[in-house]
């Protein structure tokens, strides 16, 4: 067993890959910033046992999902400011087509696509970590993948 | 594509402002540490960690051969069957009374699944569970064993599982294994009120006479079954895209065909959770690896969409969802996957459609189409049917290729202004349609939306623009070929004259005899390459010149082509063609702009024709 780390060190190993999942997902920085906050904080104060660093990033990734999921549901009541997202980041003009296209989808399409294609979860793991059954995760990345291809197909292509 | 929303996924990253406000605020609920739950998210998070497939197969042993509780451990190779007690088993299930030698009841009456071992997992029809119950009920068990036998793991191997479950106060589940040896186990379990776990309750043993059984149960499934894990092809409506661009456009003879084809295909056995997910070659980790779909839907209560997809690495994913169910929950009720050998599948597919009679084009049947073909030579409005046909069955079946983004395009490619060009356009309904195929091997689809405004007439917007990589040449020889066709059966036709008159009717006429040859040459040849086509209605000034052009076909008919010149530069023409009545019909009509300064200047000082005054002025104007 594993006992959670210092505050500082879990954020600079796992603060990018949770904030991309954040921003990703609830598509406002502030959000974001916030999402990404709560889980920390929540890592600290429930200080959990990991049996190895792989859970332990599973972990955080699960709390932030959730925390995004929550985030979002608020949102549907509660408006928010759109924003230019991936300005100010090194990112090409021709790659930011498909990540426009990633946030577009659908919450439940979106974040195994993110844990798959840019976390390089397995989908056993992706299922774990979203709580859901292996076939679930396996539909949800089928049907997401097809809905991504189709829409950057047709809207950043 | 994977790596391309990697690449563009990896470059977010945290601001370090944002970084430490958070490591900040970290740190002081670390110092602050209180041990509260506030959303009990945690408590059901799980290791990611990777489960070793061997447990599952160490797991399936074990429920296979629960009955026969092993005494050496898993792993030995000395079994020793173990009968439970056996009044706990029910006397209904094993009544001789229904089913003289069948001892676990009557098939007809269960609800079972049949496993073959055949990758179908017990999806049979109900005619061949009809079959297999009948089967089953008079097949002879033999007698229960009462005595221990030893059994190895290769006697054990399971050819057959048949499954059901027994009531529901509580749920009995019953399942019979059948040994390669003809060794049968029946087994009865139901849940552990106390840990939730299936418990054995129960077991008996048979031996049976395997071959007899084997041939009786793989008669009636080669007899009365669908020819594939999906179905058979040939008794659905399905559409199959090979991503040609044509989105399962085939003719009906065509789908006889693929549903043989797919009929016969080895889909091999549906594969494992664990061999499918994980495994690089599923072409689940690049997104554009799929190669064809293929789509049904079943039932209608509620319709079940039926989706196969099949990827480049060989990897097949079936899957069926309920599409009304408006809910945010999943409705995914199948999922299969299968290892094909994609090579065999694509040749076949392949093959096949290539040989589509009604081959259509992705811009759809050009045999429908009321198209005018511009060739890179002459513009094509009339042709004969049978030069239609063949030109029509030409754009059905060219190689279109693969759509493409403007940025494959080579620098050249984009910025060469003078190249050759067939084109062809149509319209359809509030559409028009425009298709150029360019000289230096890519092909322009061009659509554009046609709106009615009161007032102003139709206003023509752009709607779309797509690229396709095209062989030129085999375009520009297959279209040469066939023109030569046309030229070949289109009548003799010889110039008899040619008149310029202005519009007063009032003829007009080069001052010398050159003149008037060189004003015949003129509007022969010249004229027309001034005359750039149209669409606009919009007609603002009045008639100024008219250009008539008569030509002697064969049979004493004419063809005559009127042009009706505007001062804003309008020009409209007329064609018409003496019918086999005698009477002269319009055949064509097309709408073009001229630079009506630069034409009069040509009349006037290259030809020496003699204008009317008033336009003196604007041909002064003339540089």
């Amino acid at each position: 067993m594993q006992k959670c780390g210092c505050a500082r060190e879990a954020v600079e190993r796992y603060g990018d890959m949770l904030y991309r999942i954040c921003l990703l997902s609830l598509r406002n920085t502030a959000d974001a910033e916030d999402a990404v906050q709560e889980t920390f904080i929540k890592y600290v104060q429930k200080s959990p046992d990991f049996s190895d660093v792989e859970h332990e990033k599973a972990w955080l990734i699960t709390v932030a999902t959730n925390k995004c999921r929550d985030m979002l549901r608020y949102r549907t009541r509660h408006k928010t400011e759109s924003e230019e997202l991936l300005n100010g980041y090194a990112i090409e003009k021709e790659e930011s087509g498909i990540l426009d296209a990633l946030m577009e989808l659908p919450e439940k399409y979106k974040t195994p696509l993110m844990l798959f294609y840019i976390d390089q979860y397995k989908l056993d793991e992706i299922s774990d970590i979203m709580g859901i059954s292996l076939s679930a995760a396996k539909m949800r990345l089928s049907r997401g993948r097809k809905l991504l291809k189709e829409k950057y197909r047709k809207e950043y292509m | 594509m994977d790596k391309k929303l990697k690449n563009a996924a990896d470059k977010i990253r945290m601001p370090e402002d944002m970084k430490q406000r958070i490591i900040s605020a970290a740190e002081l609920a670390e110092k602050n540490h209180v041990n509260t739950d506030n959303d009990g998210y945690i408590e059901v998070v799980s290791s990611a960690e990777r489960v070793d497939s061997r447990r599952g197969i160490i797991r399936t042993i074990s429920a296979i051969a629960a009955c026969a509780v092993l005494v050496g451990g898993i792993g030995t190779t000395g079994f020793l069957l173990h009968r439970h007690n056996s009044t706990q088993m029910s006397g209904s299930e094993v009544s001789g009374t229904e089913c003289r030698s069948c001892p676990f009841g009557d098939f007809s009456e269960f609800d079972y699944r049949f496993d073959a071992g055949d990758g179908k997992y017990g999806r049979y029809s109900a005619e061949t569970y009809t079959k297999l119950s009948d089967f089953l009920n008079k097949f002879n068990w033999g007698e229960e064993l009462t005595e221990y036998e030893t059994r190895t793991e290769e006697q054990d191997a399971k050819v057959y599982h048949i499954k059901w479950t027994r009531g529901d106060t509580p749920p009995v589940d019953c399942d019979i294994y059948i040994s390669v040896d003809g060794f049968v186990t029946y087994q009865e379990s139901m849940m552990s009120f106390e840990s939730g776990a299936m418990e054995t309750i129960g077991s008996k043993c048979y031996k049976i006479d395997f071959d007899a059984f084997n041939s009786g149960v793989q008669e009636i499934l080669a007899q009365a079954d669908a020819p594939t894990p999906f179905g058979d092809f040939s008794e659905f409506e399905y559409s199959l895209d090979a991503q040609d661009g044509k989105f399962g456009e085939y003719s009906a003879e065509t789908y006889a065909k693929l549903s043989d084809f797919l009929n016969k295909f080895n889909w091999g056995v549906e594969l494992g959770m664990s061999e499918a997910e994980n495994d690089d070659e599923t072409g689940l980790h690049d997104l554009f690896y799929e190669k064809y779909t293929i789509t049904w839907t079943k039932g209608d209560t509620p319709p079940v969409n039926c989706n196969i997809y099949v990827s480049k690495t060989g990897y097949v994913l079936y899957n069926e969802d309920i599409e009304y169910l408006e809910t945010d929950e999943d409705h995914f009720i199948e999922c299969r996957s299968y290892r094909i050998d994609f090579n065999a599948f694509d040749s076949g597919i392949q093959a096949i459609i290539a040989e589509d009679a009604n081959n259509v084009s992705p811009f759809g049947d050009f045999s429908k189409l009321d198209y005018i073909l511009n060739a890179n030579d002459a513009k094509y409005s009339e042709l004969s049917d049978d030069v239609r046909a063949n030109l029509s069955d030409f754009l059905n079946n060219f190689n279109w290729g693969e759509e493409i983004s403007d940025d494959q395009l080579s620098e050249e490619e984009k910025n060469r202004s003078q190249m050759n060009l067939h084109s062809l356009e149509w319209r359809s309904e509030d559409k028009l349609y425009g298709l150029a195929v360019m000289e230096i091997g890519y092909a322009v689809y061009n659509v554009q939306k046609v709106t009615y405004v009161k007032g102003y007439g139709e206003v023509i917007e752009p709607e779309s623009v797509q690229l396709y990589r095209v062989d030129y040449e085999a375009f520009d020889k297959g279209i040469t070929e066939i023109l030569a066709k046309y030229k070949a059966e289109a009548p003799t036709e010889v110039f008899e004259r040619a008149k310029l008159y202005y519009a007063t009717a009032d003829g007009l006429t080069p001052i010398s005899d050159e003149g008037v040859i060189g004003l015949d040459d003129f509007l022969l040849n010249d004229f027309k390459e001034m005359l750039q086509p149209t669409r606009s209605d919009d007609i603002v000034g009045g008639l100024v010149y008219g250009v008539d052009l008569v030509f002697k076909l064969d049979d004493n008919k004419m063809r005559t082509v009127d042009y009706f010149i505007y001062t804003d530069g309008f020009v409209e023409c007329n064609e018409c063609e003496t019918d086999e009545n005698g009477e002269m019909q319009l055949t064509n009509t097309e709408k073009y702009k001229i630079d009506v300064d630069k034409l009069e200047s040509v009349l006037k000082d290259e030809i020496g024709v003699e204008l009317p005054e008033y336009r003196e002025i604007n041909i002064n104007k003339v540089d």
